[in-house]
């Protein structure tokens, strides 16, 4: 009975997986090529991702893109690194997150532009060089395509501005501690805070510190990273520490609350600047109440900095995966991908940068910042941003940072120039014992 | 040369082995794999995109000397201690409770079980709104009391105990079930032989209630234990660890130096020294519980 039950059994599974295993295959003609491509999971990106393969797609039959959006994660990093670990990475991504390019290229997991005849010609004379230079890795190689920034900058509500008197946007430390003495503290006499200068963020993770320290630093130091030649620690210095105690000096005066928060208290005149990128134009306008207005102003500098005003760039790069089998068709797409049409769709859809040389002169944009002059303002940063070093152990080096940066700024547990030995030390250690 | 009976598989005995092969398989799969692995992981840096490269003892010795994963086990420990007293206490009294004659007693049953079923997620980032120094509701409540604001999430000697709280918040349900089950066993002629005897309720409960449901009490306290060493989603959601490492859990930071900075090698040597911590509390606890109780 049971040797009959094991006998009809297996004979079921057998059919089952001949049936379905045979549902998973597609014979593709000859010449014909099959890629795929992982977009970002913004809304704004999958609708110009759709609109792009379906162009392409149009135009090359015998090259067929099949889009999905990047599948969910806590981060892009993490997806893209388990995915290229269980082979199953897609040809191309459009969402790789430039911090763990040199990880991904110490396990050969992507392919080079300098693989492709034309691929360093073609990005040349797309972005500018100086920074091209910044993408390049520790051997020289590009494995990435720098395609899109969204330089930070700080957004303000110039209602709290006018309602406090004053009538410009701080571009010093010391016009943005004026402005903070005067916008921050309880506003309706109840005896407690309800107004803040800023929304610093203060969970204890490294990202945060993309959007205040990092920001801060690259401002400061004229276009700096923490890192130099991609190798030696640049953090360790008077920058760090004006920047640790300007900070600490804010959260210990009140111009940022040490609390999570609650929605948008930028939108509901809680918080009077906000440090983002050209992303938020979009979610401001949308979100707004009545009568809301606002204006983008630089990271502000120390008061005796001259020079030009970097910015931290958050920038986006495209990838092409070594599981590929068809290098050559995912660079011509790619090259669609970052191309002068393409890039003015990113601009109009997705209300992002690309990084391109005569961003603002070129014709075909003209009439686009013409009509977006908030977005002509962080174009004119595109060429004074700062992206990551090229090192596989930098997150770890803005651990390093952002554990300091909660003691001695947040906590103000600590002072600035211990909390930057600290974090040098630690960086140190993390660099020495990994070989970098 | 004669096999064992047992090896000489044929007939039903053949039948039987196929039938729980899958079990067989889900284990090679999912357990004993994962965990041959991670143990050769112990004596390997590795990036998961990249081969795996030997370094002996390496990230052992780093373990030894880190700060950071020893911090961790302390903040664990101080989970521990707050959470599993509380839990526990908390459960045993509510399920005397639910377990007398109230009304409603099958509203009140379910209202406790519902945060259980409830996404670990979707609570975690509620309470983390309620925490809000400035903006949440329990600083408002306590405001209209006049007491100053807590900063409950975000002062390192606060954070872990508001932690440990909505832990405690969050699992009781499933405490406070398994207690009833407890005390719905108790022979009731045992209660009534103590009233003959002229026994106090205090009495009745020290002497007759706490023994019988000391199994129960101890899959609790073994349960609540092992539950508190893998705390990560509070955390994880609320503070990201901080502040200043206070809710660093050991989970946590397994979690970041595997999928923060992709050292697997590292992670793995963490969890493994994890476990032994683990089976250590465990095994001292049934000591002493079982001792004492």
């Amino acid at each position: 009975m049971l040797l009959s039950i094991n006998r009809s059994f297996f004979g079921l599974l057998f059919i089952a997986l001949f049936v379905f295993g045979g549902c998973g295959k597609v014979s593709d003609p000859e010449g014909f090529v099959r890629l795929t491509y992982w977009s970002s999971t913004n809304p704004y990106e999958i609708e110009l991702a759709k609109e792009l393969v379906s162009e392409w797609n149009t135009a090359h039959p015998d090259t067929q893109v099949i889009l999905q959006p990047l599948p969910e994660g806590r981060s892009g990093e993490e997806v893209l690194i388990i995915a290229a670990a269980g082979g199953t990475a897609p040809d191309i991504c459009s969402n790789v997150p430039p911090i763990i390019v040199p990880l991904l290229a110490k396990g050969n997991v992507l392919v080079p532009v300098d693989h492709f005849d034309d691929g360093r010609d073609y990005l040349a004379q797309r972005i500018p060089e100086d920074l091209l230079r910044t993408f390049v890795a520790a051997d020289g190689k590009l494995y990435q395509i720098p395609w899109k920034g969204n330089p930070i900058m700080v957004q303000y509500n110039m209602g709290i501005l006018k309602e406090v008197g004053y009538d410009h946007l701080p571009v010093t430390w010391s016009e943005w501690a004026e402005l903070a003495e005067l916008v921050s503290g309880d506003t309706d006499g109840d005896g407690r805070d309800d107004r803040w200068m800023g929304d610093i963020n203060i969970i204890s993770e490294w990202r945060q510190r993309l959007f205040d320290f990092y920001p801060f630093f690259i401002a400061a130091s004229g276009g700096q990273t923490i890192l130099k030649n991609n190798r030696e620690i640049n953090f360790d210095n008077q920058i760090t520490r004006d920047i640790f105690a300007f900070f600490a000096r804010g959260f210990r005066e009140g111009w940022y609350a040490n609390s999570t928060w609650i929605g948008d208290q930028f939108l509901q005149g809680r918080i009077t600047a906000h440090i983002t990128g050209p992303w938020n134009i979009s979610h401001t306008e949308r979100f707004k109440p009545d009568g809301f207005e606002y204006a983008f102003g630089p990271i502000p500098v120390p008061d005796d900095f001259i020079g030009d005003h970097y910015t931290f760039g958050d920038p986006k790069s495209i990838g092409i995966f070594s599981t590929t089998k068809h290098p050559e068709a995912a660079w011509n797409f790619v090259k669609f991908l970052i191309s002068r049409q393409a890039d003015l769709r990113l601009l109009e859809i997705c209300a992002q940068l690309p990084l391109r040389k005569n961003l603002l002169t070129d014709s075909l944009y003209v009439p686009y910042f013409e009509k977006n002059s908030m977005m002509k303002q962080f174009a004119e940063l595109v060429p004074y941003t700062r992206g990551f070093d090229q090192n596989p152990a930098l997150q770890e080096v803005f651990d390093a940072i952002n554990e300091q940066f909660d003691a001695v700024c947040i906590q103000g547990r600590r002072d600035p120039e211990q909390g930057v030995r600290r974090a040098v030390k630690r960086s140190a250690n993390v660099l020495k014992a990994r070989g970098l | 040369m004669k096999f064992p009976a047992v090896i000489n598989i044929g007939g039903e005995q053949r039948a039987g082995h196929m039938l729980v092969a899958p079990y067989y398989i889900f284990f090679a799969m999912f357990l004993a794999y994962p965990l041959i692995f991670s143990f050769v992981l112990v004596f390997h840096r590795w990036s998961i995109v990249g081969p795996l490269e030997w370094v002996g003892l390496s990230n052992i010795f780093e373990l030894g000397g880190d700060p950071l994963f020893w911090k961790s086990i302390g903040n664990t420990l101080i989970f521990l201690i707050i959470h599993v007293p509380l839990q526990v206490g908390f459960a045993l009294v509510l399920a005397a409770i639910l377990n007398s004659k109230i009304p409603a007693q099958g509203v009140f049953r379910a209202a406790f079980f519902l945060p259980v079923v409830v996404s670990g997620v979707a609570v975690t980032i509620l309470w983390k709104q309620m925490f809000s120094t400035n903006l949440g509701i329990l600083n408002q409540v306590l405001y209209e009391f006049g007491i100053d604001p807590v900063p409950w999430v975000t002062d390192p000697s606060w954070a872990m105990p508001s932690i440990a709280m909505m832990a405690t918040w969050k699992n009781i349900g499933l405490y406070v079930v398994l207690f009833l089950a407890g005390l719905q066993g108790i022979p009731k002629h045992l209660y009534d032989a103590a009233d003959i005897d002229g026994a106090s309720t205090v009495q009745k409960f020290f002497h007759i209630t706490i023994p019988a449901i000391n199994p129960v009490f101890m899959v609790v306290l073994i349960l609540s234990t092992l539950g508190g060493f893998s705390l990560f989603i509070e955390p994880y959601v609320i503070t990201g660890g901080g502040p200043m490492n206070s809710t660093l859990s050991g989970v946590l930071y397994i979690y970041r130096q595997a999928f923060s900075f992709f050292r697997m090698g590292y992670a793995a040597t963490i969890g493994f020294a994890l476990a032994i911590i683990v089976m250590g509390v465990i095994i001292i606890q049934r000591r002493f519980v079982e001792r004492e109780v």
